[in-house]
């Protein structure tokens, strides 16, 4: 499928769990279509912790750094 | 009558679709308890009523919002559902789909804004999709207009029976129990195979609506194995099957185009506008640049051609004719004095106030303001609020009300209820035509800016606030923040206008009620007295009211009994007060207005004075959206007092410490 950015600009990184989040936040990210094999570009990401700008099924979301972070495995 | 239900995830223009389906808004109403207005209107030429649902993205909800649709498929039964979906998301618009075609009820599925998916190098094969699927598939562009007939002709042709729903593979478990409760539940409930299906696997889903229905309803098949359910997370194992059911139709019915368009607008644009160290002065600069628009090179040249036109020629034709025809002083003095003169001169701030909210529909249509939210929410979580709380807040800049209402979107209940109480705090335009006024009268320079400065008085005040009640309510830090980031759209001048208009209109509505009765009570006021009619205004009611409570509001600045009175009358609504003011002290308009304030009030107590209207308490229509959307008349009767012991600390600190000075 035709990628809206080029691959080499933009990072991208596979949803690895969702079980340490809350379930509100786990939910939401559900019905976006979002769950653990996700591929999510990184189009940006704001300084000082701040939200990280995803793009995935052709769909750009604004999620919170530690929501991210979680998804990635870490903490 | 046959109704259609019109559901959709967020943002796939369900409402546009409505606007262009449907003659007009037939009616906004209310429906069994729940306090959300839900809009119906009839398509053209036809008796089938088409009916408004907010965006939802699973019928298993998480706010206030999305809770509505849940509860409207439950209880209210459509004959038909269309449901609208963004074609460019079709993956995880399909999710809801699922659901939907599970309720079975004939649905026909809109892929809107089919254009994008194209401009992608994308499209679906639509006769494979409907066979999938089990229902009629469209291709709609309701922007552009596209489509729209044959889905009107589709609508209206399909026959409002119960059709045959969707069925899943899930496992073998799930399925199992699927069929046990849903057996059970049409022997012992009665009720039918098919809303039981749909019942059980929603039950099984952890959708807490269905879970209170059916608690309510004493579904014991349902309660029994309720804990049996989540054990064995059928949650999670639905979802999977509907995942892998998604993937396997589109990867079936995907047809790539060979022409890609490459202009990427959206990417251009917000590689600017969600820039990391840009993107918070863009924001500024925008706001900035809409109250310029409204302030000073648009709406305030209209105005005042406005205000010239009615306190001239319309009050002195007015007052001739009613000399001609011989009415009684009394009376013309009500109408002239009272009524054009108080009335006119809130209605001569339409112009201010149509432009702001143009502004506002501009940056809603384009898709500017989940960007806002985005940049603000690092600011909002020092607050413990996010991003999304920064929406209400702008559009209560237009009014509190409707951004009190926007406040559903916001996931947590506590979080919701701090947007609301500070949501009083945004200088809504009601407040305008005061600000106007006073800053005409003391400052011939940077109006725009003096008006400015009480606007970020407010939002500094609202986040200040916001901070004690974060402390004070326990919120926890970590808030659930995702949000979409559309495409950008070219805003279209006719939806511009309708949502100006809509934001507007209750302007002057009140205009014709709330405002033209506060003139007239307040004009009773000031020309009776225990004596009967009163010459003299300073032997009449309001006189004597405003006296009593004069001493209290010298310390800031305040040295007329007059300005209490009319700040009385702002409760009603906010209008009121500069019409109210033309009222006692018997002027003709806000030009002699003007004149009078300079003996009343140094700049500096005009300053303090627009700091106390712009923070004491909210006008009852807010009042009412507090009670209604928090439940309770305790926070409404909290905001009164609150609102105003803070509007009184402030101003006097900024009189106090300011007169140190000057």
């Amino acid at each position: 499928m035709q990628l809206r950015y080029s691959e080499s600009a933009y990072p991208i990184v596979t949803v690895e769990q969702m079980a340490t989040l809350d379930g509100q936040t786990a939910h939401r990210l559900h019905n976006l279509g979002i769950h653990p094999g996700s591929q999510l570009t990184v189009l940006r990401q704001y300084p000082f912790h701040g939200p990280v700008i995803v793009e995935f099924d052709q769909q750009k979301v604004g999620i919170r750094y530690v929501v991210f972070k979680a998804l990635l495995g870490g903490h | 009558m046959t109704t259609v239900a019109l559901l959709g995830n967020p943002n796939t223009g369900k409402t546009t679709l409505f606007n262009e389906l449907t003659d007009k808004y037939a009616y906004v109403g209310n429906w069994e308890g729940v306090t959300v207005d839900k809009k119906m209107g009839k398509i053209r030429h036809s008796e089938m009523v088409v009916v408004d649902l907010p965006g939802i993205y699973s019928l298993t909800p998480i706010t206030k919002d999305e809770a509505v649709a849940c509860n409207y498929l439950l209880n209210d039964s459509p004959d038909m559902i269309l449901n609208v979906t963004n074609a460019s998301q079709l993956k995880r618009n399909l999710l809801l789909s699922i659901e939907l075609l599970e309720f079975g009820r004939p649905v026909v599925l809109a892929l809107n804004m089919i254009d994008d998916l194209k401009a992608n190098g994308v499209t679906y094969d639509f006769d494979e999709l409907a066979k999938r699927l089990g229902c009629q598939v469209r291709a709609t562009n309701a922007r552009k207009k596209s489509g729209l007939d044959q889905l009107r002709q589709e609508l209206l042709a399909t026959p409002p029976e119960t059709t045959a729903p969707l069925h899943l593979a899930y496992p073998a478990t799930v399925q199992d129990a699927i069929a046990t409760a849903t057996q059970q539940l049409v022997a012992d409930d009665q009720l039918t195979p098919t809303f039981a299906n749909w019942l059980a696997i929603q039950f099984m889903n952890r959708n807490q609506i269905v879970r209170r229905y059916a608690s309510k309803h004493q579904l014991q098949p349902l309660l029994t194995q309720q804990d049996a359910y989540d054990k064995q997370d059928f949650e999670e194992q639905i979802f999977q099957t509907r995942l892998a059911f998604i993937d396997e139709t589109l990867t079936a019915t995907t047809k790539y185009l060979h022409e890609v368009s490459n202009a990427n607008l959206t990417a251009k644009i917000d590689r600017i506008v969600t820039h990391p160290l840009l993107g918070l002065p863009i924001f500024v600069g925008i706001f900035l640049l809409m109250f310029k628009l409204s302030f000073d090179w648009i709406g305030t040249p209209l105005s005042d051609v406005m205000d010239a036109f009615i306190s001239g020629p319309l009050s002195a034709t007015a007052s001739h004719f009613l000399t001609s025809v011989g009415a009684m002083p009394f009376l013309k003095s009500l109408i002239v004095d009272g009524i054009i003169a108080g009335v006119g001169g809130v209605l001569s701030f339409i112009p201010q106030i149509f432009v702001l909210f143009a502004c506002i529909s501009i940056l809603e249509d384009s898709g500017y303001m989940a960007r806002a939210a985005l940049v603000t929410d690092r600011l909002m979580q020092l607050i413990g609020l996010n991003g999304k709380a920064f929406i209400p807040l702008i559009i209560g800049f237009g009014c509190n009300v409707t951004g009190i209402m926007a406040a559903r979107t916001i996931e947590q209940p506590k979080e919701r209820l701090v947007t609301t109480l500070i949501s009083p705090f945004m200088s809504c335009s009601a407040r305008l035509p005061i600000y106007g006024l006073f800053v005409a009268a003391f400052f011939d320079r940077n109006q725009a800016l003096i008006v400015l400065s009480l606007y970020f008085l407010g939002i500094a005040l609202a986040l200040f606030m916001a901070k004690i009640y974060q402390w004070v309510f326990k919120v926890k830090e970590n808030s659930v923040f995702i949000i979409e980031l559309p495409k950008y759209h070219m805003p279209r001048p006719d939806i511009i206008a309708m949502g100006t208009w809509e934001k507007g209109k209750g302007f002057i509505r009140k205009a014709g009620t709330v405002i033209f009765g506060g003139t007239v009570l307040i004009w009773l006021l000031s020309n009776l007295g225990p004596a009967g009619v009163v010459t003299n205004i300073d032997q009449s009611f309001s006189a004597m009211i405003g006296r009593f409570v004069l001493p209290a509001f010298a310390p800031i600045g305040i040295t007329s009994w007059q300005t209490i009175s009319a700040l009385m009358t702002g409760i009603l609504a906010k209008e009121v007060i500069s019409s109210s003011m033309i009222v006692l002290f018997h002027l003709s308009g806000q030009t002699g207005l003007i004149a009078t304030f300079s003996s009343l009030f140094t700049p500096l107590s005009a300053y303090a004075v627009l700091v106390f209207i712009l923070i004491y308490a909210p006008c009852f229509a807010t009042l009412a959206t507090i009670k209604a959307e928090t439940n309770s008349t305790k926070w409404a009767v909290y905001s009164v007092v609150s609102n105003t012991v803070i509007a009184y600390l402030v101003a006097m600190i900024i009189f106090q410490v300011g007169s140190l000075f000057i």
